[in-house]
């Protein structure tokens, strides 16, 4: 009888222990990659231990775009995911991508030979594993065809592959799919309420699970702690990926520090710095930063921020007419800050205006340039915390007696209480998000007389016209147009010499032309084509930038072309009429 | 014709009369009018009257390009010495406390050997103090317009796929092969 209660009781014992580690509860703890606690919690939210995978996507290294679909792989029957965010990738969210919630339809590859351990306790531990697995001939090979390429085209040099963790865990009762940058999203969009629950799994282990050592496509290379839950922001910018490359980068000069910084003269521009804590500012002793700058002091208070978390900070300045070095040193009453001074360059880029086009220039050998690509930014994100008292008040009684001569009984009982409000903070995170959208015209000067729409004779001058629109919701104060263009030209080699646009209009949009030229007869805003140049396209590319948000500086590569037919001597050849 | 009656005297007078009248009313649509009736006319008689030139010969206008300053007013310059603080958030906590509670009915409040206490603890009217909005919870669900919807606290009303998953079982030596690719 014994030996089958005991049988029973072992049954019991086996069904009722999940294959779970809860994490919710205080929201602190660490997560054991081998299957240990998370700390206590309730049934609503836990992660479902040892489910994990990498989402892949391939990134074409030209201009850092993602060019497929992005896969998910894991070694885990995922047939009961209710709520996942698409297949987007950190590269697609930097773009602009929309972060958009589905309850359906969640698609994934298994492989038939098990990935290794994705996300576990303490960092990467496991990241000699994965660089193998997804380095490896055969691997490579399975992804090319998933995506739809072949494994010559994916190995060929021109893409990378970024590969990022994703876990699998329950919120709210709800099973989940999301990579780092996704809880990082979530997180904010529920102002820090999925961090609350799930703080081991998705704000630690899950995106330092991989990072870079090396910055690559755009992303820092990571060096901060490895051993403690991360804000949102750290995520987004530099957690939860590693990226496979099939030949080496060239070479590069070293990065530059961060604490430098180079802006244009006589520009606004937003110099931002990251305020981190581990205990909650909140507004019973707010937080200030201030910008000491040339002398000068910008202070920005009420700053507030939950526990374990971080504020952008920043300030909107003018910089100087001439170029100069400027020294900003930033500090703060409470919390920690990503860098205590910038050295800030600013630089003038009224100079090396091309020279003065004459008939006798030659170039013979002149073959077409191709086009520069300058880092190119066209969105980003940031955001504010702050924070609402939610009152929960309480009655303190404090019973006294009241004595009264009058009185039969010699007195009453007096309650000299006291409401106590016992309420706390809730924080919520409002996002804002820009995006730089920009056009570019080349056209021949409205002076050139034998011009036929973007047809021109070579000699001639081209004018410009770069429209730049800021897209955002946020306050006039997050933010700046696109006020620099600077333009470069085929018969440099789109090198050496450059043309500073003049801003002709600014505000939500910008636009810019050619500055007059000293070398114009009508002091006209154009560029003269050298009379040299070959029948065909003259293109001219304009870096655009200047376009600041507290998430940093956005920049486009624009370009645009006129035709060169014939050149200006044909227009004004005189000579004997043949007789008829 | 009949001939007036008038005398001289009265024929005079109504001449005066009349002239005076005609002098004020011309005078005051004069005034009224101004000297802007006739620059505006001027232009138009002189274009009705001259030959048009512009026909033959087009001069396209010179654009003056105008140059806007960099920057916006709302962006701080630096200068020796200066200034300037900004909020990056708005801060206020209600301080304003309930009613003091009442003891409740029945409880003896004159006996000193026995202190009072409360049946049940006083509690704030919380919609004196917070105002109550009936905000769906993360994972209630509806039907709106036909469609199924599920509420979360992050996107507000989504539609309700009711999840689901689809794997597909990839054959081969994952893993295997030489090392092709570079991590860093």
């Amino acid at each position: 009888m014994k030996r089958i209660i005991s049988l029973i009781l072992s049954i019991i014992l086996v069904v009722l222990i999940p294959c779970t580690a809860f994490a919710d509860g205080t929201g602190e703890g660490n997560m054991d990659g081998g299957g240990g606690s998370m700390g206590g919690g309730t049934g609503g939210n836990f992660w479902h231990e040892g489910e994990d995978g990498v989402r892949v996507t391939v990134v074409r290294i030209s201009d850092n775009n993602p060019v497929s679909i992005p896969i998910d792989l894991t070694n885990s029957n995922e047939n009961d995911i209710y709520k996942h965010f698409g297949k987007k990738s950190k590269v697609h969210y930097r773009s602009g991508s929309t972060f958009m919630l589905f309850t359906d339809n969640y698609t994934y590859t298994k492989p038939s030979k098990a990935l290794p351990r994705i996300i576990s306790s303490g960092g990467n531990a496991n990241i000699a594993a994965i660089k193998s697995y997804f380095c490896s001939e055969e691997t490579l090979k399975k992804i090319a065809s998933i995506i739809g390429t072949t494994y010559d085209t994916l190995i060929d040099g021109k893409y990378k592959l970024l590969i990022e963790p994703v876990a699998y865990f329950t919120f709210n009762g709800y099973k989940m799919a999301m990579t780092a940058t996704e809880a990082a999203l979530y997180d904010q969009k529920l102002s820090g309420g999925l961090r609350s629950k799930m703080v081991s799994l998705t704000h630690q282990n899950l995106p330092l699970s991989m990072f870079l050592e090396k910055s690559d496509l755009g992303y820092p290379a990571y060096s901060g702690s490895t051993t403690k839950a991360q804000s949102d922001t750290t995520i987004i910018s530099y957690l939860g990926l590693g990226i496979v490359k099939f030949k080496e980068d060239p070479p590069t000069p070293p990065p530059v520090s961060t604490s430098t910084a180079t802006y244009r003269t006589n520009t606004d521009v937003i110099t931002s710095v990251t305020l981190n804590t581990d205990s909650q500012i909140n507004p019973n002793s707010p937080a200030r930063v201030t910008f000491n700058i040339g002398g000068s002091s910008y202070s920005v208070t009420n700053i507030v921020i939950p526990e374990g978390d971080s504020q952008v900070v920043w300030v909107k300045w003018h910089t100087p007419s001439t170029a100069q070095k400027i020294s900003i040193s930033m500090s703060a009453s409470k919390g920690s800050l990503s860098a205590s001074s910038i050295t800030a360059d600013i630089v003038s880029l009224d100079n090396n205006i091309p020279p003065d086009p004459t008939a006798d220039d030659k170039n013979d050998g002149f073959t077409t340039p191709s086009l520069p690509s300058n880092t190119q930014i066209t969105s980003n994100s940031w955001g504010v915390w702050s924070a609402v008292w939610v009152p929960n008040w309480v009655w303190h009684e404090d019973w006294h007696w009241v004595k009264d001569s009058n009185s039969k009984t010699g007195g009453h009982w007096k309650d000299n209480g006291k409401w106590v409000d016992e309420g706390s903070w809730k924080y919520t995170y409002t996002g804002y998000h820009a995006s730089l959208s920009a056009s570019m015209s080349l056209l021949p000067d409205d002076k050139v007389p034998s011009a036929q729409g973007k047809q021109m004779a070579s000699g001639y001058g081209v004018k410009i016209n770069v429209s730049a629109n800021l897209n955002t919701t946020a306050p006039s104060a997050h933010y700046t147009c696109a006020q620099t263009g600077v333009s470069y030209f085929p018969e440099f080699d789109y090198k050496t010499y450059w043309r500073h646009l003049a801003l002709t209009a600014n505000g939500e949009s910008s636009s810019l032309a050619f500055k007059p030229n000293i070398y114009s007869t009508y002091n006209r805003g154009v560029h003269f084509t050298p009379l040299w140049f070959p029948d065909g396209k003259y293109t001219t590319y304009t870096y655009l930038q200047d376009a600041w948000t507290p998430g940093g500086m956005l920049s486009m590569n624009l370009n645009d072309y006129v035709t060169i037919k014939g050149n200006v001597y044909q227009d004004w050849h005189i000579g004997p009429k043949l007789a008829d | 014709m009949k001939k007036s009656n008038l005398s001289s005297k009265a024929k005079k007078s109504i001449i005066i009369t009349g002239s005076a009248l005609v002098c004020v009313a011309v005078a005051a649509i004069a005034l009224h009018m101004g000297g802007g009736v006739v620059a505006a006319a001027e232009p138009q008689s002189t274009a009705s009257s001259s030959p048009s030139t512009s026909a033959v010969v087009s001069v396209p206008p010179i654009e003056q390009q105008s140059e806007t300053e960099s920057g916006t007013s709302s962006a701080f310059v630096p200068s020796s010495g200066a200034s300037q603080s900004t909020e990056l958030t708005t801060i206020s906590k209600p301080t304003s406390a309930p009613p003091t509670p009442s003891a409740a009915s029945g409880t003896n409040l004159t006996d000193k050997t026995k202190k009072p206490s409360y049946t049940s603890k006083p509690r704030a009217n919380k919609s004196t103090t917070k105002p109550s909005i009936t905000k769906p919870k993360m994972g209630d669900k509806r039907v709106y317009n036909g469609q199924k919807q599920i509420y979360d606290d992050g996107f507000g009303w989504v539609e309700d796929g009711g999840g689901g998953g689809k794997g597909t079982t990839v054959e081969g030596d994952w893993g295997g092969g030489s090392q092709v690719g570079i991590m860093d």
